[in-house]
């Protein structure tokens, strides 16, 4: 029995400690996955108990069941929940757990990274939580709305919750974000080129990409608030020069896409159940893919929609109903390839597939009341009117919960490890989708006939009485739906039979395994030639488990696994994964602390969790790279290849560039605001222009080119073998900080006006990279001095000299930015 | 709706159009999924057919003409000068209204918490805040408008006939947003008359 | 990689009309170039729509390009010619207004 034997040896590289070290040192994908999935759900939970508390209050006139304090908090905490801490962790989780099984590979490319995700989710969650529990959660409104959020009307630590948490969670989400792209571009299976990845990886790489460049507007808005709140930075306070729809622009430059980023997920589910269902392959293929990059694209555009009433010109409204129609083709491309793949096949009426034509009736119609308030006219009407939170919840839920629940059905054998067994599901279904239509059907007329969003009261002689009740027994119905899917899936574990391996004689990877899968997902890494490499080789499953595809011996006890080209799929090189470690645990800790001594407003402790958090970084880039060149490994198959350390892009270094990417997003979007506020704001220009002095803005240009030069210079002389030298860039990056700091030293004072505020922003920003720079060089050079480096091993320089591109680049736009203005004034 | 103006008149008009348009496509996919459970598929489906047919002519051709009617009402709904154009201030705060008119000879009249306006003229309403954000929304008359803090904006409303209406704030604006309201009084010509010389309020 | 950006240009130039032609029509508005008259033309709306003009050009160049000078796989090829069409027409589509609508009011 080889299968047995590799089991044994694999999972004893792979596995998992039982009992809490286990639990705090685990890096592996299926266990944080899970994790993510169960702690989502749970939130989802407590998100649908404050939707029963919400909908308890509307259901009579003048009701008491709450005041409007406790009614404001429970609104705000439903949104947020279901946003930011149900939603997206849910598909995270998902993506996590199932994209590595899919792609033909043993675990993601930043393990520590998955796990340290996992944990600041848990603790910013738990810090929301907390503040539910202490009647402290914030109360206004899921999207903040400043002036409303700021500390004049909003004095209490409230609003500080929110923005503090959800940003210890949007980090989460970014580190993710990176994780998964990386892993989607670089970690499938040798021969899987972009044409024969599984549809749902071209949706998840899609939504990483979005998140990367829809997050960052959202963090930066909540840094900028949390800044104007603590320190009175006035950013949004009209009377010093800011303006309250700076905050709304940057909130909708993330909360549209964010619409997307959940959505394309699901339909990602969708694209690969439906075909299965109808025992068929899926129709357009390439359309699919086009239309869902095309929807990434075009969803950006769209994020006035939300501000049609804010009083902008008919035209710049115009472009957005433009956008805003236009997005609706892709979808409707996806939609139509989802009915032609049903009629060329035959579908059979099976438990996803319930929850697929549930999908399709409750998503359409949300669809089609999206493009209704997507003219100008018509949103006029319905904006901020009940219309509107029936029309995001039919695209939410359908769009989101609906192909959820068919995916639980559908995978769920990988969690049991059990056959489907009919009990309870059908008549959860039907609770479920008739609960939901009686609860927001009618929701649209009433919201037409004027009732407002977020009211906890109305006069009974008004006339809403009968809508309200039915959306009330309604969402209890719901709810009971909820309750009786949880119950469902929770017996199957219990009483079904063993599950065979691919239980719906699916063609993609993630069923060529054991159910529930091992750690290492497969004892060896298939050579993929199609779509549907399990359709295409029967005995494919049994083949990998007696290694005999890549990698199927265990060498050295490395947790080894493969990298391919981005495109062609071509097979790269060998990546070796870190193995279990607290490490993660820690540094989420310590990032929580950070979080909390601002929240507690013990603002002079917070330079130590920085400091810890930079010792803890420098730690987890130490512990990895190799003293020696190893050359190319034999992999199987008579081919060898090199290891990630020998090469000269491995993951680090594809992780560094999608990290930028989000940063060069918050960058752009803090250069929006500097000229939003120039040209939208009251109160500008300011009564008094920057005067730092023409010496740090020489000094300060010079020294970004002598740190890009030296970079290279030190890149050069590491190839020809003569060490790392870093003089050259460690001066320039050094007197960039000074120049950098001489000019935050001559700044004015940023509480008097928001361009004082902006500019000492744009000033930390650059002295910010500036040091991490910096910091990433001094690190080269002892690991140079260490023996890590060679002119092989020379990523880490690489790596190096990205962030000290960035850190130049941006600083030199920052020094213009401010100064050109001021100069030419 | 119910709309008691041109304006509302207008947008009505989008929403029976549009819901109408809505239903027949929501019947459409509907029968087609259903078709799809009734046949037996055999796997010669036409890509090009279902996508480009389904997916990109028919919504493009249906979205254009949407697109295109929309901005002709909005560009119908905005607030142009015109010799009869009523111009009237309100002023919002938590949570309370205030409805500032001008005389001819340039005296202020205030009234909190009701909105006089004349029948069958154009009413400009310019809104202003004195804290937070809020919404000026008179569901049977017209769309919304938002009071943000240092801005001015101005929505266009216009009454047919004499009566009162209900009005709100639609942006939430703190524990009061709820009955944060008012009410429009629509006069007649002699009305309005007697509501300028102040005897009328 | 650069295969892949390659293939997203042509949305990629979408946003960047998008936002060039937002950014110079809340620009116009505040430095007022709606009610500067060129001849019978507003300054600001004629800047608008030679710049519509100007990307619709390029994007259309983009296509061409794309179509025949074929770079890699045969799959990437047709997806960065077919994106290259979805962002020309989006230009336009999303351009509509700067000829339709009213352009500070």
């Amino acid at each position: 029995m080889k299968a047995l034997r590799l089991h044994r040896a694999f999972e004893a590289i792979w596995g998992t400690p039982r009992g809490w070290r286990g639990t705090v040192c685990s890096v592996n994908h299926s266990t944080l996955g899970i994790r993510l999935m169960v702690t989502a759900f749970a939130f989802f939970l407590i998100g649908g108990v404050l939707a029963m508390l919400i909908r308890a209050q509307l259901a009579t006139p003048h009701s008491a069941f709450v005041g409007p304090e406790a009614y404001a908090q429970l609104f705000t905490m439903h949104g947020s929940i279901m946003m930011f801490l149900f939603a997206i962790p849910m598909f995270e989780g998902f993506a996590i757990y199932m994209l590595p099984k899919m792609l033909g590979t043993r675990d993601f490319a930043f393990p520590r990274l998955t796990a340290y995700g996992w944990w600041c989710y848990l603790f910013g969650g738990s810090m929301l939580l907390v503040a539910m529990l202490a009647g402290l959660a914030p109360d206004a409104g899921w999207f903040m709305y400043t002036p409303l959020s700021s500390k004049p009307y909003s004095p209490g630590i409230n609003s500080d919750f929110w923005l503090l948490g959800i940003t210890f969670v949007e980090i989460s989400a970014i580190v993710t974000a990176v994780d998964i792209v990386v892993t989607i571009l670089k970690m499938r299976a040798p021969g899987m080129s972009l044409d024969k990845m599984p549809l749902f990886a071209w949706y998840m790489l899609v939504t990483t990409m979005m998140m990367l460049v829809g997050f960052p507007p959202l963090i930066l808005g909540s840094i900028l608030l949390e800044l104007e709140r603590a320190f009175g930075w006035p950013f949004f306070d009209v009377t010093r020069g800011g303006d309250s729809l700076l905050w709304q622009h940057l909130f909708w430059l993330f909360g549209h896409p964010e619409v997307y980023i959940i959505f394309l997920p699901a339909a990602g589910a969708v694209s690969t159940i439906l075909p299965v269902m109808a025992r068929t392959a899926i129709l357009g293929y390439g359309w699919i893919v086009g239309a869902v990059i095309a929807l990434g694209f075009l969803s950006f555009g769209l994020w006035v929609h939300h501000m049609f009433t804010v009083g902008i010109p008919h035209m710049a409204l115009a472009f957005f109903s433009a956008a805003s129609t236009l997005v609706a083709i892709p979808t409707g491309v996806q939609i139509f390839a989802w009915l032609g793949t049903l009629w060329a096949g035959r579908p059979q009426m099976k438990m996803p597939m319930l929850y697929l034509i549930g999908f399709f009736i409750v998503f359409v119609m949300g669809g089609l009341t999206g493009v209704m308030v997507a003219v100008v006219p018509f949103d006029w009407q319905a904006h901020d009117s009940a219309f509107v939170t029936a029309h995001l919840h039919y695209v939410l839920f359908g769009g989101f919960v609906f192909p959820m629940l068919a995916a639980a059905y559908y995978w769920l054998a990988h969690f049991t490890g059990r056959q489907y067994q009919y009990r309870l599901g059908v008549s959860a279904f039907w609770l479920i989708l008739i609960g939901f239509n009686l609860t927001f059907l009618q929701m649209h007329i009433v919201g037409l006939l004027g009732q407002a969003r977020r009211i906890e009261t109305y006069p009974a002689e008004i006339g809403w009485t009968a809508y309200n009740l039915v959306s009330s027994i309604g969402g209890f119905i719901l709810a009971f739906g909820i309750g009786l899917f949880l119950i469902d899936i929770l017996l199957q574990f219990f009483h079904a039979p063993k599950s065979k391996r691919n239980p719906w004689s699916a063609g993609t990877l993630e069923w060529g395994m054991t159910m529930p899968p091992p750690s290492y997902n497969i004892a060896s890494i298939p050579h993929v030639e199609g779509r549907e490499p399990l359709h295409d080789r029967p005995d494919l499953a049994l083949s990998l488990a007696r290694g005999e595809g890549y990698l199927g011996e265990p060498r050295n006890g490395w947790r080894e696994t493969l990298a391919v080209g981005t495109s062609s799929g071509k097979l790269d090189h060998i990546v070796v994964l870190p193995g279990n470690t607290t490490l993660p645990i820690w540094t989420a800790a310590v990032t929580g602390s950070f979080f909390l001594l601002m929240l507690l407003k013990l603002y002079w402790l917070t330079p130590l969790p920085l400091l810890a958090l930079v010792a803890m970084a420098w730690r987890w880039a130490w512990l990895l790279g190799r003293k020696e060149d190893v050359g190319a490994l034999p992999i199987g198959h008579a081919q060898s290849a090199p290891t990630h350390a020998e090469v000269q892009d491995p993951p680090g270094w594809w992780g560094s560039i999608f990290l930028l990417t989000a940063d060069g997003t918050f960058f752009v979007s803090l250069l929006f605001g500097y000229a939003f506020l120039w040209t939208v704001a009251p109160a500008w220009p300011p009564p008094q222009l920057f005067d730092g002095g023409v010496l740090s803005l020489v000094t300060g240009v010079g020294a970004t080119a002598l740190a890009v030069i030296g970079a290279r210079v030190a890149s050069r002389r590491l190839q020809r073998g003569n060490g790392a030298g870093g003089g050259m860039v460690l001066i320039g990056l050094v007197l960039l900080i000074a120049a950098l700091s001489m000019a935050i030293l001559g700044a004015p004072s940023p509480t008097e006006h928001a361009y004082n505020a902006v500019v000492a922003v744009l000033l930390a920003y650059a002295v910010f990279h500036a040091a991490i720079a910096l910091l990433m060089q001094v690190f080269v050079v002892l690991r140079a001095r260490a023996g890590f480096l060679s002119a092989r091993r020379s990523a880490e320089l690489r790596i190096a000299q990205l962030w000290t591109d960035y850190a130049a680049g941006s600083a030199a736009i920052v020094l213009l930015a401010i100064y050109v203005p001021a100069l030419t004034a | 709706m119910d709309p008691a103006g041109p304006s509302a008149e207008a947008i009505n008009s989008i929403w029976w159009a549009m819901l109408a348009g809505a239903a027949a496509i929501f019947l459409l996919v509907g029968g087609l999924l259903a078709w799809a459970f009734v046949r037996r598929g055999d796997g010669t489906v036409s890509a090009r057919t279902w996508i480009v047919g389904g997916g990109l002519i028919f919504p493009t051709v249906v979205l254009l003409m949407l697109l295109a009617y929309g901005l002709v009402i909005g560009e119908r709904l905005l607030p142009r000068s015109g010799p009869d154009v009523v111009e009237v201030e309100a002023r919002s705060s938590r949570w309370q209204w205030t409805f500032h008119h001008r005389r001819a000879d340039g005296s202020v009249l205030s009234t909190p918490g009701v909105l006089h306006i004349p029948a069958g003229r154009p009413v400009d309403v310019v809104l202003t805040t004195q804290d937070v954000i809020h919404a000026f929304w008179v569901p049977r008359l017209a769309g919304k408008m938002d009071a943000i803090p240092g801005h001015r904006n101005v929505l266009r409303i216009e009454a047919g006939a004499p009566g009162t209406h209900p009005g709100i704030c639609a942006e939430y604006c703190g524990i009061g947003h709820a009955r944060h309201s008012f009410r429009v009084v629509v006069h007649d010509e002699a009305g309005w008359a007697r509501f300028l010389a102040g005897e009328g309020a | 990689m650069m295969g892949l950006l390659r293939a997203i240009s042509g949305l990629i130039a979408w946003a960047v009309a998008f936002s060039a032609i937002y950014g110079l029509q809340g620009l116009g508005c505040a430095l007022g170039w709606d009610r500067v008259m060129i001849g019978p033309l507003q300054l600001g709306r004629t800047l608008l729509i030679v710049l519509w003009l100007a990307f619709v050009a390029v994007q259309a160049w983009m296509i061409w390009h794309f179509t025949h000078h074929p770079r890699g796989s045969v799959f990437l090829n047709r997806l960065t010619v077919a994106v290259a069409v979805v962002g020309w027409v989006a230009t336009i589509y999303t351009g509509v207004p700067v000829v339709l609508a009213s352009m500070c009011f």
